[in-house]
């Protein structure tokens, strides 16, 4: 019982969730304080003694750390099915630990224009099973249904588990945003909410105390689906004009350089994306002037991927499948007649 | 008779000498005891924060754990050259500035107690393969060496802090 005027005072401190850093000391490790004294009586050297050893359990810190991995939203088909959110649930504690696992649809507060995601058809909540990354509903490398009470994440100091939220999406406004949030509780009785520095007796990994860390013993984070939506708009100019006495007037013999700019926007992808251009009756497509993003193509229907249509007269360019967001810009030349 | 009175007596004697070989700390002149406390601030009805050092309760990595060595004179000569020899413990690590002990020299080694000098002076090899000043963290062990002789009866204290890895 000693009273002193230091100023520290600190008990002890909390780690913040930062995955990958070193999580400590495990817990249920015995800190040995031994000091040995050497000293002499009447001049005469004595045998040295060991003092005795000052002795520490160390106790656990339950400090779960939660974090969503696909960095942007997931892009879901509307209507869809078992779409999955990765989150990835690391222990940041210093002991052994079990977590339970709960997931909420559309958390509150909702944001207007969001649409509320639906558990999966193929399942609810997924654990990685570490024979392919990336989730499998089925197969030969199929990821673990989580169901609590029976595989609830059990994990050693540092070690992570990925965790797979599936979802199906109804149908709903294209480019809207749907949200789930997953929260990781601990399991050790009375930890889960309780304030920071809360400790229970006997509970820690080693028999010391288990204490609650900085993150009340729980942690969550939201995951986002965004659906799919694609918008297309073409803006068709004419960049230069030169008539046959060298000025820039409108005239029969005029040549004129069109620019079609053609912008892909929203998620997803168009595929078979065909950009075709009738020419009006009046003006004479300019053969071998078509450029695609300033690189000249070939009149012929062949391989590269612009063509000149003599029945249709039209410049027609084949982009295949394009992901958005996109844009092309496509010259060609034509004579007024 | 005689002879079962003097193998009581040195069976006696033998079960005497195992115990004290047993409680170490009290071998010989000096008595060394060793405690571990942690501070504790608790606010009290009026307000007024107060510092209590107690047994260690939450025990875990970043707390800072004081260690105090007591060494006593329990004989009734007076010991000298009394050097107190201190390995940083397992698993922690020493806080920079924290040592104490009243009339003691104090050195630290940074190279597992083979070579002890000031704090300003200890060096350590560095990555590069050159030699730099050995930081706190990296001390090994801490050594005091009491000035002067400790009369019987007499204690002293010295100790550090230590921050848990």
């Amino acid at each position: 019982m000693r009273t002193r005027l230091a100023s520290i005072c600190v008990s002890f401190l909390l780690l913040t969730p930062q995955l990958g850093w070193a999580v400590g000391t495990t817990a249920g490790t015995v800190i040995s304080n031994i000091a040995t004294v050497s000293y002499g009586l009447g001049g005469v050297a004595q045998p040295a003694i060991s003092s005795t050893a000052a002795m520490i359990k160390i106790d656990e810190v339950i400090q779960p750390a939660l974090t969503w991995q696909d960095g942007t939203p997931v892009i879901v088909n509307s209507p869809g099915t078992n779409n999955a959110l990765t989150f990835l649930l690391a222990n940041s504690g210093n002991g052994q630990e079990k977590f339970g696992l709960a997931r909420t649809n559309g958390p509150a507060p909702l944001p207007a224009g969001n649409f509320t995601p639906l558990n999966g058809s193929a399942g609810s909540v997924y654990l990685e099973n570490g024979l392919l990354a990336g989730f499998q509903a089925s197969g030969p490398n199929a990821d673990t249904v989580y169901v609590p009470g029976v595989n609830d994440p059990n994990l050693a100091p540092d070690a992570g588990q990925f965790i797979y939220v599936v979802s199906d999406t109804p149908v709903v406004v294209p480019n809207s945003r749907g949200d789930v949030l997953l929260q990781v509780t601990s399991l050790t009785a009375g930890a889960a909410g309780a304030a920071p520095g809360t400790s229970m007796a006997a509970m820690g990994q080693g028999g010391g105390f288990a204490v609650v860390g900085g993150g009340r013993a729980q942690a969550s984070a939201t995951g986002s689906y965004l659906s799919n939506g694609l918008g297309f708009a073409m803006n068709k100019t004419v960049v230069t004009v030169l008539d046959p006495n060298g000025t820039a007037v409108l005239m029969p013999g005029a040549v004129m350089t069109y620019q079609i700019a053609a912008t892909l926007t929203g998620v997803g992808t168009a595929n078979n994306l065909v950009i075709a251009d009738p020419l009006p009756a009046n003006i004479t497509y300019v053969p071998g002037s078509i450029k695609v993003d300033g690189v000249a193509k070939t009149d012929a229907a062949d391989a590269d991927n612009a063509q000149f249509i003599i029945t249709t007269q039209s410049v027609s360019v084949s982009l295949g499948s394009v992901a958005a967001p996109a844009n092309v810009v496509i010259t060609f030349r034509a004579t007024i007649n | 008779m005689r002879i079962s009175r003097l193998f009581l007596a040195t069976m006696l004697l033998s079960m005497l000498s195992i115990y004290s070989l047993a409680v170490q700390a009290a071998d010989g002149a000096i008595k060394v005891t060793s405690i571990a406390e942690v501070e504790v601030t608790t606010l009290g009805k009026d307000g007024k924060k107060s510092v209590k050092r107690t047994t260690p309760e939450k025990a875990v990595p970043g707390s800072e754990v004081i260690f105090t060595n007591i060494f006593e004179n329990v004989s009734n000569k007076a010991a000298s050259d009394i050097v107190i020899n201190n390995p940083v413990p397992n698993d922690t690590t020493y806080k920079a500035g924290s040592v104490f002990g009243k009339d003691c020299a104090i050195a630290f080694s940074a190279d597992g107690g083979k070579t002890f000098g000031a704090a300003e002076n200890l060096k350590i090899k560095g990555a590069n393969g050159q030699q730099r000043n050995a930081l706190p963290s990296e001390y090994t062990h801490i050594r005091w060496t009491y000035k002067g002789q400790l009369a019987p009866g007499k204690f002293g204290e010295v100790g550090f802090r230590a921050v848990i890895k």
